[in-house]
């Protein structure tokens, strides 16, 4: 598969799996606005904690100079910024919206790594025949 | 929005977590063993475990199977936010799956097998959704938003974060350099050359 099909594939895999799970969902265009409001909402939930993961992992190299240190205060200070700018769209965070987003966001990472641990088990099980001869001096 | 009652906190959390935990480590703990168990050159492991891999994995399926349709039948009492933790689950599963497909159809290599599991991953997976969406779509419906909304904004956190790393960099002063060799030291590199390389003349 070209590299031009291969982009087409997964965009076009991508959309079908999208609107099958939004209609599994219920969504109606009616709703847009709240739909598009309450994706907007978890899209800067998921920033600020993006930027200060990268801005605490960052702080382990503030010794090599003034370009990290002004690299960590700026993502710390976008993620500060994430957090305000979550603040006015949402209004406070709340424990329970804590909890729930902390628990959605295990099972997406979960749902991920059953994914990626079936493509290498099928794909190393594939590969019966192309035995290591290393291995096979053993036996 | 789902979320609101103040009586999902910190050990709600935890529990629903280790109920997500179990079923995942006993899938990650049968891949380990089926791939180690295959032809592996780094760190084999007998050929019968593989089998025994395989079973922990479809164990695990099946676990994640019941949590999701029946979770009152499982030796284990239901967490208070299954409702919640399983959607998101399943939506992840379904999505990457069909990534996964699509990547490893591009990839060629005659991976057919690899492409027919993920894309029964991501079925199942959309079939248990439909499944429970005669119940609790409205869970199912706040674990996608907040699920494409993750992707939206980690992409854009990563995107951002490239653009003011590559602006810090380039704005940085430029380490202090060493000045330029002079004819004399090029001189001394020179007779040093000449007698180590050529060596010194015994007649």
């Amino acid at each position: 598969m070209s590299k031009k099909n291969s982009f087409l594939g997964f965009f076009v895999t991508l959309l079908i799996v999208l609107i099958v799970i939004g209609w599994i969902a219920n969504w109606n265009v009616e709703d847009f606005q709240e739909i598009g409001n309450d994706i907007l909402v978890k899209s800067v939930m998921a920033m600020t904690a993006t930027w200060l993961i990268l801005a605490t992992s960052s702080a382990s190299i503030l010794h090599r100079g003034s370009a990290p240190i002004i690299q960590t205060i700026t993502l710390f200070f976008l993620s500060i910024g994430g957090l305000g700018l979550f603040e006015i769209l949402n209004g406070e965070i709340s424990r329970g919206m804590l909890a729930t987003i902390t628990i959605q966001w295990a099972g997406f990472v979960f749902g991920t790594i059953i994914v990626i641990f079936t493509v290498l088990t099928v794909v190393t099980g594939s590969q019966e025949d192309e035995e290591d001869p290393l291995l096979a001096m053993d036996k | 929005m789902i979320g609101h009652s103040t009586h999902m906190g910190p050990l709600e959390t935890a529990e629903a977590v280790i109920h997500l935990v179990i079923p995942t480590c006993i899938y990650l703990f049968g891949s380990c063993l089926a791939i180690f168990g295959g032809p592996s050159p780094v760190g084999p492991i007998p050929k019968n475990w593989r089998i025994a891999g395989f079973m922990l994995m479809f164990i695990s399926l099946g676990w994640i199977i019941i949590q999701s349709l029946q979770p009152e039948s499982l030796p284990i009492q239901t967490a208070k936010m299954n409702d919640i933790s399983i959607p998101s689950l399943l939506i992840g599963t379904s999505m990457v799956g069909a990534v996964a497909t699509t990547v490893v159809l591009s990839l060629g290599d005659k991976r057919w097998n690899a492409a027919i599991i993920t894309s029964a991953l991501s079925i199942i997976s959309i079939a248990i959704l439909a499944q429970l969406s005669i119940e609790k779509s409205e869970y199912i419906r706040d674990s996608f938003q907040t699920i494409i909304g993750t992707i939206i904004g980690v992409i854009f956190a990563l995107w951002v974060t490239f653009h003011v790393i590559v602006l810090i960099e380039k704005n940085a002063a430029l380490p202090k350099s060493t000045e330029p060799i002079t004819d004399e030291e090029k001189d001394l590199v020179k007779r040093h050359l000449e007698a180590n390389i050529r060596g010194v003349k015994n007649e």
